[in-house]
């Protein structure tokens, strides 16, 4: 019987051995990653979760994609023939699924960025850390947040505000555009305070936030404001414009002297996903707006541009920005001619951006940053806030800085201008310097181009932009909130007309 | 054989340590306790086991009762024993009813009845056994016999249509187990899959477990039957049992068949010049110029995109066992090897499943202890298709070629659309050939069961069992492009590979006495699990080497580009108390009970702990007098009722913790990339457990020595607490998946009924069983008031089934425009301004005036209202026939295929009797064809309109399908005897999928859907395969 004895006295040991009363079985920490109660205790932290609000920059729906559709191919400037039919009716004021790809990522991407900076706003004022370090990204955080918040309210109008951490159980509420504007104000003035006049490259400075804050006052008519604005941005002589135009849009001469604030984007990373290692930095939109055989072409550039972008330098020449902003035969793309790409002679493309000065190709992961605000265009919103406040005469020597760029040459304005004259005037030179640089959105509203059936008819000629025929006032201003929003918040009432 | 005695003490704790594998609660019946009673001297005894028709029956076994002293039949069915004058012969084969004879003088003839519909089997109930008949809950157990017929990789498929509350869809595609729900979705977002049970080893996956090698598979569905599994058994367990070898002189069988294989069916698309026609029909009520393919198809290519991706697959299935047992007077053993291979090539190009399988199961009894083993080892190597194939087959335009040499510069040779033939869709073939999806999964799944009976009431079981998986992804694609929609990313290989391990331990005290009337067997146990996963994986990128299917170069030291890498690991555990009760008085009363508490570390602290339980009351009427008396033909009656509840926590690691994400990042200088970290998802706070309760009231049925069987079964179930992810306001900043919130409330109800027939006497023997299931699914609560969960096409609310179709409704075809301007709704606004006659009409269900998302409605049609399956089998001198036809009916389908293709604004190809609205064609159902983009807003706004996602694409799903047909022939005896070394031998010829009868336009109505929510919607998926396979069944 010792066999038997012996099993079982081997039973009870794998008795033992199978249930080795370990306390803490059920204790498991995830190892992969720290948790949030243990993170946000130190400076490095505080950075971390800065440079990681900074990063929601580069999503899809913020700058590396989705919004240029909406900015720039949305309006009068682009257009676009996509064989992805919803997404070319996405710019053509034709939208039926209002969880549409392009309308939903930037809503959700800019979020994204809210909550990041919603973190930081609540959690690095307890840590210990260096006070002047901890007053500067504090305000970095509120830069940003008013950024996406700017975005959201000139898209979405009536956007969800949303200012502490989320939970799963948050139910924000929804502001008017006033109120998101206020909010908008309120986050700016705060980063224009505590933001350093010079700061790291790539981040934002006291200029980034001044400038921005006098971009959104321009969009309230608060012309004083923001020409109060531009002063101390000019006047800080921190800025100036580069002699080469084209630096302003090449991987070559970044963070220059003329970038108030850019989107950072890299090419090094060329891996998948978002937020994890080796994930990509880079910008998508060259893919996206690239002539055929090289890009998507979803994006295209509308052909009245050549004839505004049309003055001669002084030496005769066409004005050098037409063919930088634009693709138009026989220029060659991306090496080749026209006839090689069996492109017709008509098509016209967007060039700003493309990388076809260093490279024979486009991928997602171009290296070329987003000039968010050039000073460029702080000096042509100077003069038109100095006009709208009867300045004219003022803004003329603005507007011939941009003219006069070395690189570009134009003839200088001599001519006396009425108030309105420069309007006209301003108008074209910004189509001439900033077109495709997502400022036309705001330029048609601040102008009011969208607010009555007379200006919708100009832009809508066969000429201009036939897309306006579907634009519709009171509704097309804004992109319909998301589908998942509206169910998931009992909050959220869908814009006017959708 | 005294050898054989001193090896199991260094085996016991060889296998508890180095091989955790463990042990089953099976067929304990089997082994009963034992009694080491020392054998009066024992004489020779000869004998004669024939079956019904009396032919002598092979492979019987024969034990002297109470001892371990056994053989088996030979091939004639003829035994000798040495057992002492007055003992009983126990006489037992798997499909017969055991018999006991006593020892008389004289050669013994027995003739062994087969077991009608296994009445008197025993049943797995958790950690007890129970005879059938004494059985109050909801089981089922599937006739494996015939499911085996079915040539397919898995046991999953093989099973639809033979049992009821059990839902099963498969797909073509090779290497994908199939979806099984077990009486509805339970759960929202907790999982809805069952718990698979095999020999003891708790298990999600038993794709790689080879069907031959299954026994007995049983169907838990009611609490009472599976609460015992508490946090597991929520979605219902599926308890299989694997062979093994029988005591007597070793036997090897071989099983063998191949064949052909081809999707059931296709889409009939327009070929280039039908195409063409409907564009510019579209083209030119949109006033635009044709493109170029659109004016010219001659000009252009004529491509069957379909049969360009299609083939004819082939499938071999080869299996070899060799099994066995010994038996002497103080212990017994057991033993089967049994190896399988599984090949299938996919009838989608580039697609392909093999499988390698191993099994080992063995047992020893030797006097008051007893163990078992049983572990598999699989090999399976599968190529994936990629892409959606049978979706862009059918976007992909006629004018576009396979093949474009001159395409460039990205020169990987595919057509994939111009201008002139304008598409978003991907070259099929292209995607199955330029990337390279594969897996290699080593998976082991073992368990041992040991167990030492202290008295013959009292037992001590220690059951360990483990699963181990090794994996090997690779992902390697060549650069080159195949959309004028993908991004030409650099060619890049990605290599995941990892280890999941699982690890179970219980520990039962078992009593199981029998006291005067009253039959008690209680336990009581503690159980640990413990599973691990551990992932690492890379990615490198530009490889030189871009030949379309290129494999050499393909290893992440070649790649010339950025790399990266990834890996994490999980882990989780679980420990649990629990005890199980089973009672009769006079086998006429019947009584359960279980109880479990359950740990997770899935959950936080507070949480951790959750109570399952149930109870189940029997009554078999057929015992008491009166009924004997007043109704002899009536050989079984018995009522039950059990009610009880258990939980799910099927929700993924950690997820009550919120994380830092460490890789938010971003290059300030333009170039180096620095490093951020913040919170980027949102926690489930607070989560615990999801509960279920059951309710279950069945009457099951013999007449006529159960020739003729019936049951029924009704059932309520309610989850509560349901873990859900509640749709989030994307303004929370929470992207993808949400959190977990236990907020849900669901309810399943559903009928079963399953009856059948069997006669097996005489010459000619043949059976029916049919059986049909009802369920009927509602949402109780969501998160909030008001809260529902969009997905799609569908959208999940309170009152509605879990992924209800949320559609706008589809209200015909303007014929006229005085339709169309009379279509007003009360306040006098016309609805579609835009419309022209041809342009489909909507109903503004909220009377607003417009057409828009706010007027869509539900529609309750994603579930099939019922299922059903019928199957017959017959048998007459050798020949043997069987058929299955099994169905569904009472559900609607979102056909995405056809709503892609009916859309005439954005490119795809057309059904080929597609026929748009003309004037000449006034059609009621189609709207005109009309290009997007067209030339005033009214045509845009229209063909917008027209090419909505609405119930115009909700088709009836219903069906009913030829899914088996098997004949067979066994070569008589008498023939084979004559061949040396062969004992049995049968061909047979096996159709799958042969008829299908359905109003469904696509070509398979029963289809996978991998989204939870979407279940109702095809999304092209891969049609089911239609297979011819020939076979053979040797016994040596």
């Amino acid at each position: 019987m010792h066999f038997y004895k012996r099993t079982a006295a081997a039973l009870l040991g794998a008795l033992a051995l199978t249930t080795g009363c370990q306390k803490d079985l059920l204790d498991k920490v995830n190892p992969n990653s720290p948790t949030v109660g243990t993170f946000w205790q130190t400076q490095t932290d505080a950075a971390a979760g800065v440079t990681a609000a900074y990063s929601a920059l580069q999503f899809p729906g913020t700058y590396a994609r989705w919004l240029h559709f909406a900015n720039d191919i949305r309006s009068d400037e682009g257009y676009s023939l996509s064989p992805w039919t919803d997404l070319a009716n996405f710019t053509r004021f034709v939208q039926f699924d209002y969880d549409l790809e392009p309308t939903r990522v930037i809503w959700e991407d800019h979020y994204r960025g809210v909550f990041r900076c919603n973190q930081i706003l609540a959690y690095v004022p307890a840590i210990q850390m260096d006070a002047a370090m901890q007053k500067t990204l504090l305000a970095e955080a509120h830069f940003l947040r008013g950024m996406y918040y700017f975005n959201l309210v000139t898209h979405f109008g009536n956007v969800a505000m949303i200012l502490e951490p989320s939970t799963v159980t948050s139910s924000p509420m929804q502001a008017t555009v006033e109120e998101g504007m206020a909010q908008v104000v309120s986050d700016l003035q705060a980063a224009v305070a505590d933001l350093p006049v010079a700061n790291d490259v790539g981040h934002a400075t006291k200029g980034s936030a001044e400038a921005l804050l006098g971009r959104v006052y321009m969009q309230q008519h608060k012309w004083a404001e923001a020409s109060a604005l531009f002063t101390t941005v000019i006047n800080s002589g921190k800025y100036a414009l580069v002699a080469n135009y084209l630096d302003n849009f090449t991987i070559a001469n970044e963070n220059n002297s003329e970038s108030v604030f850019e989107v950072q984007f890299s090419s090094v990373n060329q891996g998948g996903g978002q937020d994890v290692a080796g994930a990509s930095e880079g910008f998508e939109r060259a893919q996206f707006f690239g002539p055929p055989g090289i890009g998507w072409t979803d994006g295209r550039a509308r052909p009245w541009l050549l004839t505004e972008i049309s003055e001669k330098t002084v030496s005769g020449a066409d004005d050098p920005r037409r063919d930088i902003t634009v693709f138009h035969y026989p220029m060659l793309l991306f090496g080749q001619t026209y006839e090689q790409r069996n492109v017709p002679t008509t098509d016209t493309f967007w060039h700003k951006y493309e990388d076809d000065r260093t490279q024979n190709f486009e991928n997602y992961f171009s290296g070329i940053n987003f000039r968010v605000i050039r000073y460029a265009d702080v000096l042509l919103m100077q003069a038109e806030a100095l006009n709208e406040l009867g300045q004219t005469a003022a803004a003329v020597p603005l507007i011939n800085q941009v003219r006069q760029r070395p690189s570009v040459n134009l003839t200088p304005l001599t001519a006396t201008f009425s108030q309105a004259q420069m309007r006209t005037q301003i108008m074209h030179e910004r189509v001439c310097e900033l077109a495709g640089e997502g400022t036309r959105w705001l330029d048609l509203n601040r102008w009011g181009l969208l607010k009555s059936q007379g200006t919708l008819d100009v832009l809508k000629a066969p000429s201009h932009d036939p897309d306006f025929i579907n634009f519709v006032i009171g509704k097309s201003e804004y992109l319909p909130i998301t589908r998942t929003d509206l169910t998931a918040d009992r909050n959220l009432k869908q814009n006017p007309g959708y | 054989m005294k050898k054989l005695l001193l090896s199991p003490r260094y085996l016991l704790p060889a296998l508890v340590c180095c091989l955790p594998s463990v042990g089953v609660a099976h067929s304990l019946a089997a082994y009963r306790p034992l009694v080491t009673n020392r054998a009066p001297v024992a004489d020779p005894v000869t004998g004669r086991v024939t079956d019904e028709k009396g032919e002598g029956l092979p492979g019987v076994t024969v034990l002297v009762k109470g001892t371990q002293n056994g053989t088996s039949t030979n091939a004639n069915g003829e035994f000798t024993l040495d057992a002492p004058a007055g003992a009983t012969l126990v006489l037992s084969s798997v499909g017969y009813t055991t018999q006991e004879v006593a020892v008389t003088s004289g050669p013994l003839t027995v003739r062994l009845v087969q077991d009608n519909q296994q009445l008197n089997e025993v049943v797995v109930l958790g950690y007890v056994t129970q005879d059938r008949q004494n059985l109050s809950s909801a089981v089922s157990s599937v006739n494996v016999t015939e499911a085996q017929k079915a040539p397919v990789g898995t046991i999953g498929e093989a099973i639809q249509g033979r049992t009821t509350g059990v839902l099963i869809n498969n797909s073509g595609n090779p290497g994908q187990a199939p979806n099984i729900v077990i009486r509805g979705l339970g759960s929202i977002n907790g999982g809805s899959s069952p718990l698979y049970v095999v020999d003891g080893l708790w298990t999600d996956n038993i794709r790689d477990i080879n069907p031959t090698d299954i026994d007995q598979l049983t169907v838990l569905k009611d609490a009472s039957s599976t609460s015992i599994y508490g946090s597991r058994g929520a979605n219902g367990v599926i308890i299989i049992t694997t062979k093994r070898g029988k005591v007597g002189k070793p036997t090897i069988g071989v099983t063998a068949y191949a064949g052909v294989q081809n999707t059931v069916s296709r889409w009939k698309l327009t070929n280039a010049a039908q195409w063409a026609a409907i564009e510019r029909q579209a083209y030119t009520n949109a006033g635009l110029p044709f493109p170029g393919s659109v004016a010219n198809p001659e000009n252009y290519a004529d491509t069957d995109w379909q049969s360009e991706i299609l083939r004819t697959g082939t499938v071999q299935d080869y299996n070899v066992n060799l099994g066995g047992g010994s038996t002497g007077e103080k212990y017994s053993t057991n033993f089967l090897v049994s190896g399988g291979v599984f090949s299938q090539k996919g009838a989608l190009i580039g697609t392909d499943f093999n499988r390698y399988t191993l099994r080992l199961n063995s047992g020893l009894t030797a006097g008051r202890f007893k163990i078992n083993e049983s572990v598999q080892l699989a090999h399976a190597f599968t190529t994936l298709a990629n892409g959606q194939p049978f979706q862009d087959a059918i976007r992909l335009l006629p004018t576009i070629p396979v093949y474009n040499p001159s395409e460039s510069p990205y020169t990987a040779g595919y057509g994939y659309g111009s201008p002139a033939a304008n598409t978003f869709g991907t070259n099929p073939v292209g995607s199955q050939t330029i990337e390279t999806r594969t897996q290699y999964n080593n998976r082991i799944q073992g368990s041992v069961n040991a167990e030492y009976s202290f008295f013959d009431f009292l037992s001590y079981r220690l059951n360990l069992g483990v699963e181990s998986l090794d994996y090997v992804d690779r992902d390697a694609r060549r650069f080159g492009r195949i959309s004028q929609n993908a991004p030409t990313d650099p060619s890049f290989l990605t290599e995941s590979r990892g280890d999941n391990t699982f690890l179970l331990a219980e520990n039962i005290l078992n009593f199981n006495k029998r006291i005067g009337e009253h039959g008690v067997n209680v336990l009581v146990g503690y159980s640990e699990q413990r599973g691990k996963n551990t992932n690492t994986g890379a990615t490198a990128r530009s490889f030189v080497n871009n030949a379309p299917g290129a494999q050499d170069g393909y290893v992440l030291d070649a790649g010339t580009g950025t790399t990266s890498v990834f890996g994490n690991v999980q882990e989780y555990s679980k420990r649990s108390y629990f005890t199980q009760l089973v009672y009769d008085y006079k086998n006429k009363y019947l009584v359960t009970g279980s109880f479990r508490r359950d740990g997770s570390s899935r959950f936080a602290p507070e949480n951790r702990y959750g109570n399952f339980g149930a109870g189940s009351l029997g009554w078999r009427i057929s015992e008491e007098d009166f009924l004997k008396n007043s109704a002899p033909f009536i050989s079984n009656l018995k009522a039950r009722v059990s009610y009880g509840v258990n939980g799910n926590d099927n929700i993924g690691n950690y997820s009550y913790q919120g994380v830092i994400n460490q890789n938010v990042n971003y290059p300030f200088n333009g170039q180096d990339v620095n490093n951020g970290q913040i919170q980027t998802s949102l926690a489930s706070n607070g989560i615990k457990w999801e509960s279920r309760y059951t309710t279950n009231y069945g009457l099951d049925l013999g007449l006529l020595d159960n020739r003729v069987t019936f049951s029924v079964d009704y059932y309520t179930s309610t989850t509560k607490d349901a873990l859900i992810f509640p749709t989030l306001a994307a303004a929370l900043g929470n992207p993808g998946q949400p959190p977990y919130q236990n907020i849900g409330q669901l309810q399943n109800r559903g009928f079963e009924f399953q009856a059948g027939y069997q006669q097996n006497k005489g010459a000619f023997t043949y059976g029916v069983s049919a059986n049909l299931s009802t369920v009927k699914n509602n949402v109780l609560q969501l998160a909030q008031e008001g809260q529902v969960i969009g997905s799609g096409a569908t959208q999940t609310a309170v009152g509605h089934p879990v992924g209800a179709f949320f559609l706008i409704p589809f209200d015909g075809v303007f014929q006229t425009q005085d339709e169309v301007n009379s279509y007003k709704n009360a306040a006098g606004k016309v609805i579609e301004p835009f419309a022209q006659p041809g342009d489909a009409r909507y109903r503004d269900t909220n009377g607003d005036g417009q057409i828009n998302d706010d007027d869509r409605v539900y529609y309750d049609t994603n579930i099939p209202k019922l299922q059903f399956g019928l199957s017959a089998n017959a048998a007459y001198r050798g020949v043997d026939l069987s058929f299955l036809i099994q169905g569904a009916s009472g559900n609607q389908v979102f056909n995405v295929a056809r709503s892609t293709m009916d859309r005439t604004d954005d490119p795809s190809n057309f059904r080929a009797d597609f026929a748009p609205w003309t004037p000449d064609n006034r059609s009621t159902t189609t709207p005109r064809a009309l290009q997007a983009g067209g030339a005033t807003s009214d045509l845009q706004a229209a063909a917008g309109s027209n090419s909505r996602g609405s119930s115009r694409f909700l088709e009836d799903g219903s069906y009913g399908r030829l899914k088996n047909v098997t004949v067979g022939y066994t070569v008589p005896k008498q023939i084979i005897s004559n061949l040396r070394g062969f004992s049995s031998l049968r061909v047979y010829l096996t159709g799958q999928n042969l008829i299908t009868a359905t109003k469904y336009s696509g070509p398979d109505p029963e289809f996978v859907n991998g989204n939870f929510f979407q279940r109702g919607v095809d999304f092209s998926a891969f049609p089911n395969l239609r297979t011819y396979t020939g076979g053979i069944q040797l016994g040596f």
